[in-house]
């Protein structure tokens, strides 16, 4: 560890993707994250970022998120109008890290600025101040989604996605999901094995008993309230059990899988 | 079951939590519970766990319910021994969730002082059939390039719920068969408990299992056409391993809406004409019957600042958004569905009145639908009925066709989904949506059944699902469906507990499908 990585955000890699990400962004190209939520895509970003020492503009998208709201408008002020720039224009001016969240929540209009700035010609067209941005080189554009939210009317188009270079993010395996879950909250060895064995066994139920299976942030706040003191039971039950389903059977069984490790 | 003791606790009322228990426990998806003899205790095999219907073994309910949770979570960690040594291999298990699971040993602890120490109640029983099976063994000799297929013993008459099956089937189960081929008749000896008046064991009779349709019988159209069909065993994809053939039914004659319907169907055409989605207002419009002030505000401070002068989109206009989706419905027409739901009405009358309605309701919205049945008689054929195409009118042939409908034959659904997604995916809409109804599990008269059956319909409605499909479920399997969620995943399908509901619901669901579009 060298003393610049004190300062970074905690992030634990799983494979090569800091490498992979590094070299995207030498090579000016634009990077799609895909996962399931709470994997660390998020976490992921801001710790390149810092570690690259560009600045980082998140933008959460969601279906009322228009190209206006990426690239800026014109603001009504005392008699006069001045122009504000969006995030993404921000990103661009700056040549920083812009990360879309979610990227197939926003409308169908945003791939109207996404698409020339994620192939070759990294423009960025303004056409309310007829401005022609150039990205510079250090610009980078992430964008995630997670592709297990099925929705037959919000898929990613292909000729979006075929603009990234991509990077798939799942659940760690078990010895970097307890390294995770010690580094992020300090609690014991032991009960970092236990959470992540109950994670383990709940994410066998997905697509069968539950849409979403517990993510390692799940865990991370369950071991944060352990931590702290809390019961372990009423602490899974509270972040695990009732984050994850609304179906009482099935969170009784939930609720049985936790006290058979914690008793 | 009135007379059971007030203290029993009820599997039914703990079949999904026990199921899901088992599923994270044994950390394998494809794991479930079944309710089974209340004689024959707690038994598992390879991906079954049977407990008894209900338990009653302490006064304190809440024990009994500790018990069934015991037995799975004992079963979750049992091996089955090699030895034949299951004391041994209880102990052993015992041993390690006591170790691995505190929360569990100490209801284990519990559980073993309520019985007085005697801890072979804690323990889970052979399979009934690991030592009637060898008696009883049925065994099926079929294609001699399927090697890979061993005779297994046959166990479903030891489970309660499966035992409602197609008859045919069910006769199978209780007597000896030896199959040649594929054929069309069967050898079968009966063993002396089941012999009929005159029969000494072991004589043997012919039977025909075939039922023709008699004077109903359905026309075929065009030659049989190759379906996939995925061996879990051999994780391979068999492609043309079946043969499909459609069905034009016989119209019953041209038919009217039955005049019971009238009433219902009217109510629902009307209910369906607020689902077309009414005139949606479009904002910024070159033209329009009001202006839009969001794009004037926009417009207004643009100028201001000296911006570039745009397309003056002003307006907001009123537009008719078409409902851009087919659907399918396709509706088990095997055997079982002969089973009554009330003196008066059998599965078969309910789903030809809910096809009928759901017409009906469809035509109401303009959406383009098709409707098809099937039902299957070894891979050889699997029998897929037009009632109503995608592209023709629901007229009264189309209704005749729906009321001539016979229940005959098995449930192999795998390549009956992989065909019907094959003309679905024809359909030149942005959304496609499948909705099968079926009233038990995967099952044929071959070696189409338990895990195989399965694991070939999750298959076929995951293929479906890639070719952005959305399949969608609805069973009127009353009394066992533990095995849904692993095919059609968590929010693919529903369980009707009344069949009689069918009618009510299946518009109802359509609608709930399909509202966002």
């Amino acid at each position: 560890m060298t003393e610049k990585d004190h300062e970074l955000p905690y992030y634990e890699p799983v494979g090569n993707e800091i490498d992979l990400f590094e070299r995207a962004w030498r090579n000016h190209l634009p990077l799609l994250l895909k996962g399931p939520t709470g994997v660390g895509k998020t976490r992921f970003v801001v710790h390149m970022a810092a570690r690259l020492g560009l600045p980082l503009y998140t933008i959460a998208c969601h279906d009322d998120l228009t190209a206006a709201d990426l690239v800026g408008r014109h603001l009504i002020g005392e008699g006069e109008t001045y122009w504000n720039d969006g995030p993404l224009t921000r990103a661009v001016r700056e040549g920083g890290i812009c990360y879309l969240d979610e990227v197939v929540e926003a409308r169908k209009d945003t791939t109207v600025v996404i698409h020339p700035l994620a192939d070759d010609r990294r423009m960025l067209p303004i056409d309310r101040t007829g401005e022609m941005l150039r990205a510079p080189d250090s610009f980078m554009l992430v964008v995630s989604y997670n592709p297990g939210y099925q929705n037959f009317l919000k898929g990613m188009k292909p000729s979006t996605r075929q603009r990234f270079v991509s990077l798939r993010f799942d659940f760690p395996s078990p010895e970097v999901e307890r390294s995770i879950l010690i580094g992020e909250t300090g609690c014991s060895e032991d009960v970092a094995t236990r959470l992540v064995d109950i994670g383990r066994q709940m994410r066998v139920l997905k697509n069968v008993d539950l849409e979403e299976v517990a993510s390692t942030r799940l865990l991370v706040y369950a071991a944060r309230l352990i931590h702290d003191g809390m019961d372990p039971v009423e602490a899974c039950s509270a972040v695990l059990v009732e984050a994850l389903t609304d179906d009482e059977d099935v969170a009784e069984a939930l609720l049985e899988v936790i006290r058979a490790s914690f008793g | 079951m009135a007379d059971l003791p007030h203290n029993a606790v009820l599997l039914r009322d703990l079949e999904r939590t026990s199921s899901a228990l088992f599923r994270a426990l044994g950390r394998d998806p494809v794991l479930r519970v079944a309710a089974g003899r209340v004689d024959l205790g707690a038994w598992r095999d390879e991906e079954l766990l049977c407990l008894p219907q209900w338990l009653a073994a302490f006064d304190d309910a809440s024990l009994n319910r500790e018990l069934y949770l015991w037995f799975v979570a004992l079963a979750s960690a049992f091996e089955p021994p090699v030895d034949g040594d299951w004391a041994g291999a209880n102990e052993a298990a015992i041993a390690r969730i006591v170790r691995d699971r505190p929360g569990i040993a100490a209801r284990h602890d519990r559980l073993l002082a309520a019985f007085g120490g005697d801890v072979t109640r804690l323990h889970l029983n052979p399979p009934p059939n690991a030592a009637a099976g060898a008696a009883r063994g049925v065994r099926l000799r079929e294609d001699r390039d399927d090697d890979a297929r061993e005779d297994r013993p046959r166990r479903t008459d030891n489970i309660t719920h499966t035992v409602k099956m197609d008859k045919p089937a069910a006769v199978a189960e209780f007597i000896r068969v030896t199959r040649e081929d594929d054929g069309d008749s069967d050898e079968v000896a009966l063993p002396p408990t089941t012999g009929a008046e005159g029969t000494s064991a072991g004589a043997r009779v012919r039977f025909d299992i075939e039922r023709p349709s008699g004077p109903h019988e359905d026309i075929e159209i065009g030659h049989g056409i190759p379906a996939d069909e995925w061996d879990y065993r051999k994780r391979m994809l068999m492609p043309g391993h079946c043969m499909v053939q459609a069905f034009l039914g016989r119209s019953a004659g041209g038919e009217a809406l039955p005049e019971r319907l009238h009433k219902h169907a009217h109510k629902l055409r009307r209910q369906f004409a607020a689902l077309v989605p009414q005139r949606q207002w479009i904002r910024g419009q070159p033209d329009g019957t009001e202006p839009d002030l969001d794009a004037y505000v926009r417009l207004h401070a643009d100028r201001i600042a000296g911006g570039h002068e745009r397309e003056q989109n002003l307006y907001i206009a009123q537009r008719n958004r078409e409902r851009d989706l087919s659907c399918m419905v396709l509706a088990d027409l095997s055997l079982s569905t002969e089973a009554r739901v009330s003196p008066a009405q059998c599965v078969i009358d309910v789903i030809r009145d809910s096809l009928m309605l759901f017409a009906e309701a469809l035509t109401a919205t303009g959406d383009r639908f098709g409707l098809f049945g099937f039902s299957s008689q070894t891979r050889a054929q699997v029998r897929f009925h037009h009632l109503k195409e995608f592209g023709a009118n629901w007229d009264d042939a189309a209704r005749g066709r729906v009321a001539g409908l016979k229940p005959g034959f098995y449930t192999r659904i795998g390549p009956a989904l992989r065909h019907a997604t094959s003309i679905l995916e024809r359909q030149d809409t942005s959304l496609r949506v499948l909705l099968v109804l079926t009233d038990g599990k995967p099952h044929d008269i071959d070696y189409y059944e338990e895990r195989y059956g399965i694991e070939d319909t999750r298959m076929a409605v995951l293929e479906a699902r890639r070719r952005r499909i959305k399949p969608f479920c609805i069973t009127i399997d009353r009394e066992g469906s533990s095995y849904l969620p692993h095919l059609f995943g968590v929010n693919g399908y529903t369980v009707l507990r009344r069949p009689e509901d069918l009618t009510a619901r299946l518009p109802m669901l359509y609608a709930q499908l399909t509202g966002q579009a």
